[in-house]
């Protein structure tokens, strides 16, 4: 099975500010996306997705050749999971930090399907409410550096 | 349920005309037949004022055909339809202001059931602003 899903954070202010500002703005999306990955964690405990606690490590973050996917990779191993519910893992391009669940059956219970005779289990979703959150915070961090620009 | 959630369901019928065995928020009844569309509520964030009245909201739903086989053709051509309805359009919800949706990303994946079942899972998500009408 392949899941494939997109989230895309636009700013109008990202692509001056990155210019001008790139370690600040690498260092506020690293701010960002560690908030998220907390918000993301949070709200797999809150919605009580936890079995063998594989999902809840699966989260990593890749960004400037750095990664914490392979953390991801053991918490699979220390779970027994099999290799088939492992997805590999998402690498960014230049200038990108990517945010994943190494967890296949992550997109399953965020967006719903069938299980076992066709039944349809509700979506119970923790990844995009993480995401609508935390917009404020790199919104509020983008807007800081933007007013730190002005002469 | 709300008061969006019900307006939503009033596109029920062109989509059963279309083809689609039904519409459902959130909750598919056991045995339903394919292909149906689900939607459900991924997110809510609430602006207030600074004397803490709702401004406004802003959800983010997701809109899904399931079908069941090997293609995603007829999925697909059933979330269009309800796409074509709701996409940059503002849903008619009595009380309440509706900003155009928005699209804001899509969703394809295929689930294989233990008892070898294909289902076909072809979605799409929208932002929607809503606000209480003036009186």
């Amino acid at each position: 099975m392949t899941i494939k899903g997109e989230i895309t954070i636009e700013s109008n202010l990202f692509a001056e500010l990155s210019k001008r500002f790139a370690k600040e703005v690498q260092d506020a999306i690293v701010a960002f996306v560690l908030h998220l990955e907390g918000l993301i964690k949070r709200n797999i405990v809150e919605i009580d997705a936890i079995q063998t606690g594989f999902m809840l490590n699966s989260v990593y973050i890749s960004s400037g050749g750095k990664s914490t996917y392979p953390a991801a990779e053991a918490a699979a191993n220390k779970a027994g999971v099999g290799r088939d519910q492992v997805l590999p893992e998402t690498k960014p391009g230049e200038n990108e930090t990517i945010i994943g669940m190494a967890a296949e059956y992550a997109a399953i219970i965020e967006f719903g399907a069938q299980y076992k005779s066709g039944a349809y289990r509700p979506a119970r979703p923790f990844f995009v409410p993480a995401v609508e959150e935390a917009r404020q915070t790199l919104d509020k961090l983008l807007a800081e550096i933007g007013a730190r620009s002005k002469p | 349920m709300n008061e969006l959630e019900e307006a939503i369901l009033g596109y029920e019928k062109s989509l059963k005309d279309a083809g689609a065995t039904g519409l459902f928020n959130d909750a598919v009844p056991k045995r339903q037949l394919t292909p149906y569309l689900v939607f459900n509520k991924m997110s809510g964030v609430y602006k207030y004022t600074h004397d803490r009245v709702i401004m406004y909201a802003e959800f983010v739903y997701l809109f899904k055909t399931v079908d069941e086989g090997r293609t995603r053709k007829r999925a697909r051509e059933l979330l269009n339809v309800l796409i074509g309805q709701i996409e940059g359009q503002r849903i008619a919800v009595p009380g309440y202001v509706c900003h155009p949706a928005l699209r804001t990303g899509d969703l394809e994946f295929s689930k294989e059931t233990p008892d070898g079942r294909f289902f076909q899972h072809v979605g799409a998500m929208f932002r929607i602003r809503v606000g209480r009408a003036s009186s």
